[in-house]
């Protein structure tokens, strides 16, 4: 009945309603297009990411360059700088508070450079990150397998072939999408064959994206030991996983002072632990996921501010041209509670009026793919949430936009309103 | 004549205090909102020290090596790679190689004051390229370069942690990643918001990097991690100088066996390398410009239509008063006018609040605003200085944007409102 009533107000005052409506279509569909943003972000980072960084640590080292003091010059082809790299890791290994630890060729969640190789399987081709690691490297990240299983099976897969190599599921959808990849063979762009021998759960670069697709590959041992020390220190990195209750605070301090002796080998030397959370934030910062979403929530307020500005305004000049008819109203009873539902539903109407060809036009946004799906394919369900949300925040907005003006002309005596002329 | 409707417009105010206050605190969002963009693209692209010659200097940041076979490889320069294509080049004033900042520990010589800094490597035309404000001392030379003297420069901070003062660093030895070097020059602190010339420290670039030998198998000698920054007499000969980097460029990947170099569009003026993302994919700049463009657009129509619906209300209730004027002789002219400079005194006190805001809020989000990859791991902290800030065109830049968003949002009310008939005006409750 209250409906009813404020659409006939509503359209009485049709004229003066105009800039209202188009302020709140406009803003709708901006809204939509942001809150589109945060939805994307909250629902990705609700699925697993593949790996698990906590209590894991970046041990860094650096190498005495030949004009240092106590620089050892190895002969060419010597093997001693790839067994002094491998003395620090084992050395590493053994200490107490270690659990596991695992080398890779710049190849840790989070790391700053990647690489891309265009793999295929008879007609299917993608493009995989691959990294170069040893078996512990699923240990220390907690890489699991498609069947849910722990990262020890992964471990125990036979790896250490040049050939031999593990996949994410991702990798296995876009080359195998009929049936599982383990024990086939997929190509690069040279025509070397690989062999898959594991295939892990999905694994997302970070928190905010879907999966992506990885492919493991195990690292060279006898072409490490070829290495000089310049060789391995541009490419090796050292990863390792803290044991559980480990805590985090002292640990890089206390291990960097008791190690540095022991980890000063050959040419290396122990240079820092950083944990990969931090690594992790430097990652998020650097590709502008950080501001990105500042950016958005800015944005976000900009509009709400507008609105509410707009709504208090409109509502607040209709008032005090209807004190007449408000007291009117209270002089045949009504109570000043219903007079504030009246401005509510009023603004709830118009929203709803509005929101009819602002959805038009977001539906189209959609259907002509300009809505962006690197993070997020866009589902019926995604453009739901995005609607609700829409409309919940206008709605809030509103609620409060109409409460101030509707409260003061409900508290003017019904005989001054009346008189008020 | 304004100067009565300037008084009207007061009495407006006075009259409709509420009303007044939303109008001017919307009109202040917009144009705070807009003059931060302004001032963050005035930081990004004018001219302040040590950057003085942003108007005149090219960049080519990155460079992709590709291969017959499809595969390729983005990266920085390595100095004999850069040697060979840009120092040659005839129509530059100078041409200058400038590391990526790395953080290493300077300490004096006793190791008894240590300081983390930003370190980086250049050569003598980078003193050129970029205005700094010496302390004290002087930059290092070509000759420092060549002959591999260990010559560097201090930031005053720098200089002051480990020497306690800016002259009394000179002719020091500072211990800079567990090598010594003698304290040639000392500079005033750089703020790393002026990315090209930042750094605590600056070393010249080891003269063996020049000339060591290419191996098109381990990449030695093409990547590296090094910018190259060219700085031009003119920006009018920027044409000349890109066909003279596109030959030489050709030249040089004649001689390559297995790589050839791709510059992507590269040489970029300080603009268009601002906007550059990726390493590997040529740079589109009107695709890159485009979303800045509409969120300008949004940000100037949303509260427009919001401050027309305002206005458009508030008109109602002055019909009468308007149909009276029009009785008595006023022109739709004269009436337009009327509203519109009424309107605009509401503008320019949201403008003179929403361009105090935009400092402040400039202020407060520096850490935000002028975050970007390159400047993710810095050592200081990032710092603004009035002369950034302060430019006489952001004045202009802030009126011009009032009497816009006053046109926007009181054209259409006053227009229409100036066409009412007398009667129906006079009539109008």
């Amino acid at each position: 009945m209250m409906i009813k009533h404020a659409l006939k107000l509503i359209w009485t005052q049709r004229k003066k309603n105009g800039w209202i409506l188009l302020e709140l279509f406009l803003v709708f569909i901006l809204l939509w297009y942001i809150v589109d943003f945060f939805v994307v972000l909250a629902g990705n980072s609700l699925t697993p990411q593949g790996t698990d960084i906590r209590n894991t640590y970046l041990v860094t080292y650096n190498m005495k360059r030949v004009d240092n003091p106590g620089y050892i010059s190895y002969g060419e082809g010597s093997e001693e700088p790839g067994k002094n790299f491998l003395r620090m890791v084992s050395r590493i290994r053994q200490h107490p508070d270690v659990e596991a630890v695992s080398i890779g060729k710049n190849d840790y969640p989070y790391c700053p450079s990647s690489h891309y190789w265009p793999f295929q399987r008879d007609s299917f081709k993608t493009g995989c990150q691959v990294l170069t690691i040893t078996p512990e490297y699923f240990h220390v990240f907690k890489v699991r397998p498609e069947n849910g299983g722990s990262p020890e099976e992964l471990r125990k897969k036979p790896f250490e072939n040049k050939d031999e190599v593990i996949l994410t599921k991702e990798v296995e959808r876009k080359l195998f999408p009929q049936g599982s990849a383990i024990g086939r063979y997929i190509m690069d762009n040279d025509s070397s064959r690989y062999r898959v021998v594991a295939v892990t759960t999905d694994i997302k670069p970070h928190d905010y994206t879907r999966s992506h697709t990885f492919l493991y590959k195990p690292v060279d041992m006898a072409n490490l030991l070829k290495q000089d020390d310049s060789g391995l220190w541009y490419s090796m990195d050292i990863c390792i996983r803290t044991k559980a209750g480990v805590s985090a605070r002292d640990f890089p301090e206390r291990f960097k002072k008791e190690m540095k002796e022991s980890l000063a080998i050959g040419n290396f030397f122990l240079t820092d632990v950083i944990p990969l959370s931090k690594i992790r934030e430097f990652y998020l910062k650097s590709y502008g996921i950080i501001s990105s979403l500042q950016y958005h929530i800015g944005f976000a307020c900009f509009f709400l501010i507008n609105i509410f500005l707009g709504v208090l305004g409109t509502f607040w000049l209709r008032v005090e041209r209807r004190r007449s008819e408000i007291g009117l109203r209270m002089a045949v009873g009504s109570s000043r509670k219903s007079v504030l539902a009246l401005m509510q539903t009023e603004g709830f109407c118009l929203l709803l009026l509005a929101s009819i060809p602002a959805l038009i036009v977001c539906i189209n946004l959609a259907a002509m793919d300009i809505m962006p799906t690197d993070d997020m394919d866009f589902t019926s369900l995604r453009f739901l949430t995005d609607t609700l949300l829409t409309y919940l925040l206008l709605g809030v907005v509103i609620l409060f936009s109409t409460w101030y003006p509707a409260h003061r002309s409900a508290k003017t005596e019904p005989a001054e309103a009346l008189h008020y002329e | 004549m304004y100067k009565q409707y300037f008084k009207q417009a007061v009495q407006l105010l006075k009259e409709k205090p509420f009303f007044s206050v939303i109008s001017v605190l919307g009109t202040a969002l917009a144009i705070t909102l807009i003059m931060v963009v302004v001032l963050v693209y005035q930081v990004q692209n004018s001219n302040y020290e040590p950057e003085v010659n942003r108007g005149r200097m090219l960049f080519v940041n990155t460079l992709l090596l590709e291969r017959s076979n499809g595969s390729s490889y983005s990266c920085l320069w390595a100095p004999r790679l850069a040697k060979e294509c840009f120092f040659p080049l005839k129509t530059p004033e100078a041409v200058t190689l400038i590391s990526t900042y790395k953080q290493i520990l300077a300490t004096n010589t006793d190791q008894t004051k240590r300081f983390k800094c930003d370190q980086v490597q250049t050569d003598e035309a980078f003193w050129k390229a970029f205005r700094f404000r010496f302390l004290a001392g002087k930059p290092f030379t070509q000759s420092d370069v060549t002959g591999n003297i260990k010559q560097a420069v201090l930031a005053e901070t720098t200089a002051r942690t480990l020497f306690s003062s800016a002259k009394e660093a000179i002719g020091q030895t500072v211990v800079l990643a567990r090598k010594p070097y003698t304290v040639c020059g000392v500079v005033r602190d750089v703020s790393p918001i002026a990315q090209n010339a930042y750094a605590q420290v600056w070393i010249p670039c080891p003269a063996s990097a020049l000339t060591e030998v290419i191996n098109e198998e381990t990449m030695q000698g093409l990547s590296g991690a090094y910018h190259v920054m060219i700085l031009a007499r003119s920006s009018s000969d920027f044409p000349t100088i890109r066909t003279e980097i596109n030959r030489q460029i050709q030249r040089e990947n004649a001689g390559l066996r297995t790589w050839k170099i791709n510059l992507l569009g590269q040489p970029d003026t300080q603009f268009t390398q601002r906007l550059r993302i990726w390493s590997n994919i040529a740079l589109d700049v009107t695709k890159a410009i485009r979303p800045y463009l509409i969120a300008l657009l949004i940000i100037l129509l949303v509260p427009a239509i919001n401050l027309s619906g305002l206005t458009s209300s508030g008109m109602q209730a002055r019909m009468s008063e308007l149909g009276i004027r029009k009785a008595f002789g006023a022109t739709r002219g004269m009436l337009f006018r009327q509203v519109i400079t009424e309107n605009l005194v509401l503008t320019l006190l949201g403008g003179i609040t929403g361009l105090g805001l935009s400092y402040l809020a400039i202020y407060y989000l520096k850490n935000w605003l002028f975050n970007s990859y390159d400047l993710a791991y810095t050592n200081s902290a990032l710092s603004l200085e009035s002369g950034m800030l302060i430019q006489p065109l952001t004045f202009f830049y802030a009126l011009l944007l009032c009497l816009l968003l006053n046109l926007l949002s009181a054209g259409i009310p006053a227009w229409w409102a100036s066409r009412q008939s007398i009667v129906n005006s006079l009539n109008e409750k």
